[in-house]
């Protein structure tokens, strides 16, 4: 049985000294999920609110975008100023929230189909400009509304909708495919350990710059062949081994292999913001403006360019 | 031609044709002269036939003609191309003496009487202590000797231009003042025939005017008009003939402290343009037509979001890649129909240099008082031609960003898609909320791209649908009675009418000039808003058919095909062009005459 929302834990609020007025009943939609019972989008769901909970943060004070899927059906599940959009582009619409109002947490949910098959380049160029958003994945490893078909993440030969006779091509690996790309956070949760999540979530947001949190679930429609008990077998938590560096990312790279017999979950991967300052902060005009540019928006003279032309 | 002259630059891509172009221009601007500087080239890096022409005039004019009075030949196929330019008889060939002339291009140089001058380049760059390189600006000397104008109005440009120490801009004037003086015969008649007999006071207002103002081209404007109008986010991916846009902002950015992000395609650019108009900023993008068939569903989603979204759509001659530094006004029928479903969008086109810098804020003040996506069209003709301009009253800039609600007003119970009478709902941002509990937790909404109800959430209901669908709609309604009417101009009673858009107006203003000067009347509709199309004046036409040609340069009369649809009104007499290359001033003339 998968989790269902729960309060946040009392450790979860430690270090945060304004959340008391916030809580997860702020976060409550009265539109009821529609998932299939035992889906885990009911745990990331939980999640991201119990992190934004934790963090303090009104509905009010988020931006969360979604793409189209199964996880893009949660957009009016929750509380919050949102922005749901067209299949496979929440990053770009994401970005741009953040470039124009940088002093809120922008969120952009998304699948593996979406993020993986159609919007393969905009994971890319995100990692590569370093934009303060994070990124939420709900890797199921199929496309769930469309009704199981395969996406890059379905293993080779894995008999699906529209592939009858099996996958026949390669598996993607996206945790590798994001540290390939050196991105400067890397972490993954997993759905059957809330309060894991919980937490990963809250430090995928709390990341200055491109977060990329990749949230191992089970589809329970279309996904038997990597079920609950499949991961559950495998899973294992990285900062339980008091030497790991995630600062290595060869280690990173190399433990995320499909080749491994087990799967790590944890921050796996991050660098320091002097390492990976965030886009805005690599334009130093822009840096150095305290304000937004949402709230710079105004009639502006432009005399002095015009002299080049005279 | 009459009343204009024209000095054509030509030579292979890389050797400076542009910039020598745009010096000649600025300073025959201060010396008192109109110029249209039209830019031809292929789409390579180095070599091809690339072609600066310079239209000289006393008066402000947007045209091209077929001859040429002034030719600076920097190859040999240069002259070779351009030698029968000259069968006016006349004129004036500037080449580097190592460039040979083949005897049959000789023979039409004899033929046509026109004055071949073979320079020794190097030697007149280096004689003053001057690079190789500065063969260009020996070449710029001598074009100005040609017109037999003030030498000091043209080294002052070229100390601006190569403002790189005292030693390269006494090295470049020494190389123009050396060109200027390896040239011994004027341009017959130049000033006689740019002032119509009249010799030039040099103290009119026209000359004035002339005096004090710009020579820009239409996507620098475009881009000064965005700055103006409080852009703050420029996203584009690189796509002639909208790449200078996007050089041109990244190159003010600091100074106006804007953002420009070159994106990984279209698809981002369009979509980060919306994400960031809905977090309250404006975002502009641009491309051209195979990118913008690329941000088709960015459209729609704007529309159903009803977010404001302005996207530059620069033309060039299509399908495909078609031929992608080249003119054209195929895409019309494109920006009216791109996308799916249904919903309200303005379409806009400039026409030149000046009232693109307006049209941009304007187009701005459009997609944000109505909420809806912005197609605002340009083409090659007009942005990469330099125009001169009298200067930009920037008071005429109004920024209105329609219904806001302000932080203050918050509080909890907004809808976002709230029916209302015009079909516009007030907005407000992401991150906003008043100092009421409430609002903290209850000014959200859902920028849904699924259809929606008032607050935002989800729906297949076909109630709240057809509710949400009429709602938009009824903005179509709202901006086409914001929209002005086209403009008419010219004479009562016109015995030719042009009915036209985009860059033909200032075509068609020179024929008409022209047209007047043999008696003939003549008027112009043109149109700068597009859709929703506005019919009040375009009635006024009908029964007058027979006088009426629809100028477009596109294959299928696409603002006739329009016209019709809209009012019935059918003109079956067009010009048209559709071949890659704009309108030349003669086009329109020999039309007319037939």
């Amino acid at each position: 049985m998968q989790p269902q929302p729960t309060e946040p834990k009392p450790n979860m609020n430690q270090n945060v000294t304004d959340a008391t007025t916030v809580t997860v009943r702020d976060y409550m939609s009265p539109i009821r999920p529609t998932w299939c019972p035992g889906c885990g989008d009911f745990a990331i769901w939980a999640a991201i609110k119990n992190a934004l909970v934790a963090l303090g943060k009104a509905p009010t004070e988020v931006a969360l975008c979604f793409d189209i899927g199964c996880n893009g059906n949660m957009a009016d599940k929750i509380n919050a100023y949102v922005f749901k959009g067209l299949h496979g582009r929440v990053m770009p619409v994401a970005a741009g929230i953040s470039l124009a109002n940088k002093n809120i947490p922008v969120i952009a949910v998304a699948g593996d189909g979406g993020t993986f098959d159609e919007g393969i380049h905009h994971l890319v160029h995100s990692i590569r400009s370093n934009y303060n958003i994070t990124l939420i994945l709900h890797n199921n490893c199929d496309f769930g509304l469309t009704t199981g078909q395969a996406t890059p993440t379905t293993p080779k030969g894995q008999k699906m909708n529209t592939s009858p006779n099996g996958v026949v091509e390669d598996r993607l690996n996206p945790t590798q495919f994001a540290l390939n790309l050196n991105a400067s956070f890397v972490a993954k949760g997993f759905t059957g350990d809330l309060s894991h999540l919980n937490i990963m979530v809250k430090k995928a947001i709390e990341h200055k710059g491109f977060s990329y949190l990749e949230v191992l679930q089970h589809c329970p429609t279309y996904n038997e062949f990597l079920n609950q008990a499949w991961y559950k077998d495998r899973v294992y938590k990285v900062e339980e081994d008091k030497s790991y560096d995630p600062t290595n990312l060869e280690m990173a790279y190399k433990l995320s292999s499909f080749s491994q017999e087990r799967i790590p979950t944890g921050v796996l991967y991050e660098r320091k913001e002097s390492d990976a300052p965030i886009f805005l902060d690599r334009i130093e005009h822009l840096k150095a403006n305290p304000a937004t540019l949402a709230e710079q928006v105004k009639q502006q003279d432009v005399s002095a360019l015009l002299e080049q032309f005279k | 031609m009459q009343n204009r002259y024209t000095i054509k630059i030509a030579g292979a891509a890389g050797q400076g044709i542009k910039s020598s172009g745009i010096i000649i221009s600025k300073a025959l601007k201060r010396a008192g002269y109109y110029t249209f500087g039209y830019t031809e080239y292929p789409s390579l890096i180095k070599g091809g036939h690339n072609v600066y022409q310079i239209e000289v005039a006393r008066h402000n004019i947007g045209s091209i003609t077929r001859d040429t009075d002034v030719l600076l030949a920097l190859n040999k196929e240069s002259i070779d191309i351009h030698i029968h330019e000259f069968d006016k008889d006349g004129g004036i060939i500037i080449m580097d003496n190592t460039v040979p002339v083949s005897p049959e291009t000789q023979k039409l140089v004899d033929q046509y009487k026109v004055k071949l001058y073979q320079l020794p380049l190097l030697d007149l760059a280096t004689q003053g202590g001057g690079s190789a390189l500065m063969k260009n600006t020996v070449t710029l000397g001598a074009i100005w000797k040609t017109l037999g104008l003030d030498l000091e109005l043209l080294l002052n440009v070229i100390a601006e231009v190569f403002n790189k120490g005292e030693a390269i801009v006494e090295a470049n004037k020494k190389a123009a003042t050396a060109g200027y003086n390896a040239i011994t015969e004027e341009l017959t008649g130049f000033m006689d025939r740019l002032t119509n007999g009249a010799q030039p006071s040099g103290q009119t207002e026209e000359n004035g005017v002339v005096k004090n103002s710009l020579v820009i081209s239409g996507n620098e404007a475009l881009s000064l008009g965005a700055i103006a109008a409080g852009v703050k986010i420029y996203s584009s991916y690189p796509m002639t003939p909208a790449s200078t846009i996007l050089t041109s902002l990244a190159n003010w950015a600091k100074q106006s402290g804007i953002l420009v992000k070159q994106a990984e395609d279209e698809i981002t650019a369009a979509n980060m343009c919306i994400g960031a108009n809905f977090a309250g900023t404006r975002a502009l993008c641009g491309t051209s037509g195979g990118g913008f068939d690329l941000m088709s569903e960015s459209i729609s989603l704007a529309g159903i979001t009803e977010t404001p979204f302005v996207v530059v759509l620069g033309q060039r001659h299509g399908p495909a890649t078609g031929a992608p530094t080249w003119t054209a006004q195929g895409d019309l029928n494109l920006a009216l129909h791109a996308a799916h479903g249904e919903f309200p969008r303005v379409v806009i086109s400039c026409s030149d240099a000046e009232d693109v810098f307006y049209l941009m804020g304007e187009a701005f003040n459009i997609a944000e008082k109505f909420q809806l996506p912005v197609v605002f069209m340009t083409e090659k003709y007009i942005g990469e031609s330099t125009y001169t301009i009298a200067g930009y009253d920037q008071a005429k800039i109004k920024i209105d960003r329609g219904e806001i609600l302000s932080q203050d007003q918050l509080n909890g119970t907004e809808l976002r898609y709230k029916l209302t009478d015009s079909g516009v709902s007030p907005r407000w941002y992401p991150g906003q909320h008043s100092e009421l509990p409430a609002s903290k937790i209850n000014s959200t909404f859902i920028n849904n791209s699924d259809e929606h109800d008032e607050k935002g959430y989800s729906t297949e209901d076909d109630k709240v649908i057809k509710a949400q669908v009429e709602k938009r709609m009824k903005k179509l309604e709202s901006v086409k009675a914001y929209l002005p009417e086209p403009k008419m101009t010219g004479d009562e009673n016109p015995d030719v009418i042009f009915v036209s858009w985009g860059s033909n107006i200032t075509i068609l203003n020179d024929a008409a000039k022209i047209l007047r000067e043999q008696g003939q009347k003549v008027g112009i509709l043109h149109y700068t808003y597009m859709w929703p199309l506005k019919t009040e004046t375009l009635e006024t036409l009908r029964g007058k058919e027979d006088k009426v040609y629809v100028v477009e340069q596109n294959y299928q009369g696409q603002l006739a095909q329009l016209i019709k649809r809209e009012t019935g009104i059918n003109f079956t007499k067009r010009i048209l062009r559709y071949d890659s290359k704009p309108f030349y001033l003669e086009d329109i003339l020999e039309a007319v005459k037939a």
